[in-house]
């Protein structure tokens, strides 16, 4: 029991860091097993029922194979203890790329084929362009810019389909000449 | 009998469409009176779409080759503008197909291509 006083704790309790405290009061003082804790000898904070000592019944000192070489002393209180990690608790997910929910803008390639091959208008390459410049913006992780392009690529095949065919008429004039 | 507004676009669409193929099924656009391009008579090159009346006309016909000779790029695109249909159609079941036919390699493929068949017709007159 006095090993377990050796112990301390420190534990992200609605969201803020409450510590040192013993396993005693830990257990009495964490809402849920998935709670954040640390202590000395632990890498980084970990879930209250991870903790060796909940499951093995006993504090278990960072290194496994040595002794207790736990200072057998407790450390003066008002001795600054080794502060935990500063950074913040982590869940275990990892990171995710910030836009990975966000889909690629349709990049309308295909209309703009369509429109450079049927349209005989010079236009269609602007449309182009544009569908080009969506995957490559999309690619660099700029979704704003990836998206405008595609706008504009909309717009741009709108434009040529419109010309197209605003210009039948005079084409077909041409051909009559 | 109420049709939605996207059906409706589809239907209006899908109607044009067989309008024309019949339209250029019927008539032969060399000899017919049929929208000439402007870029070719302003300037005097073809554009990457020249030709693309006549072979729609052949394809209509069943004349793949004479397609070809009259506009290769549009017999070309035929198949590729329908994978890119498909890929857009079950973009949510298979992601993957609808990257890769929407991405950088892809798309600059087909830039260069089109720009590249632009100008090596009006050097080579294909």
């Amino acid at each position: 029991m006095n090993e377990q006083n050796n112990c301390r704790y420190w534990a992200m309790i609605n969201g803020t860091r409450r510590g040192p405290m013993s396993l005693d009061e830990l257990i009495r003082l964490a809402p849920v097993p998935s709670t954040p804790v640390w202590r000395q000898g632990l890498e980084d904070w970990c879930m209250l029922s991870s903790l060796p000592e909940l499951r093995g019944g006993e504090c278990v000192p960072p290194m496994p194979p040595a002794p207790p070489v736990v200072p057998a002393v407790p450390v003066p209180p008002m001795n600054p203890v080794m502060p935990p990690p500063q950074a913040m608790y982590q869940p275990a997910v990892p990171p995710q790329q910030p836009q990975q929910g966000e889909p690629m803008p349709p990049t309308y390639l295909a209309w703009s084929i369509v429109v450079m091959l049927l349209c005989c208008i010079v236009p269609g390459i602007v449309a182009l362009v544009y569908s080009t410049k969506v995957s490559s913006r999309f690619s660099m992780g700029d979704y704003a810019g990836a998206k405008a392009a595609s706008e504009n690529a909309a717009i741009w095949i709108i434009v040529t389909v419109v010309c197209g065919i605003i210009a039948v008429p005079f084409q077909i004039l041409l051909s009559l000449i | 009998m109420t049709l939605s507004r996207r059906n409706a676009f589809y239907v209006a669409g899908a109607a044009v469409l067989l309008a024309a193929a019949v339209v250029y099924a019927l008539f032969d656009p060399s000899v017919n009176p049929f929208p000439r391009c402007i870029f070719l008579q302003a300037t005097g090159y073809k554009c990457p779409g020249c030709g693309s009346q006549r072979a729609l006309h052949a394809l209509l016909h069943g004349d793949i080759a004479a397609a070809w000779g009259f506009n290769a790029m549009l017999v070309a695109a035929i198949p590729v503008v329908a994978a890119m249909y498909i890929a857009e159609i079950t973009r949510r079941r298979r992601p993957q197909l609808h990257n890769r036919l929407n991405g950088s390699v892809a798309i600059w493929s087909a830039f260069t291509l089109l720009v590249g068949w632009w100008i090596l017709r009006n050097i080579f007159d294909l």
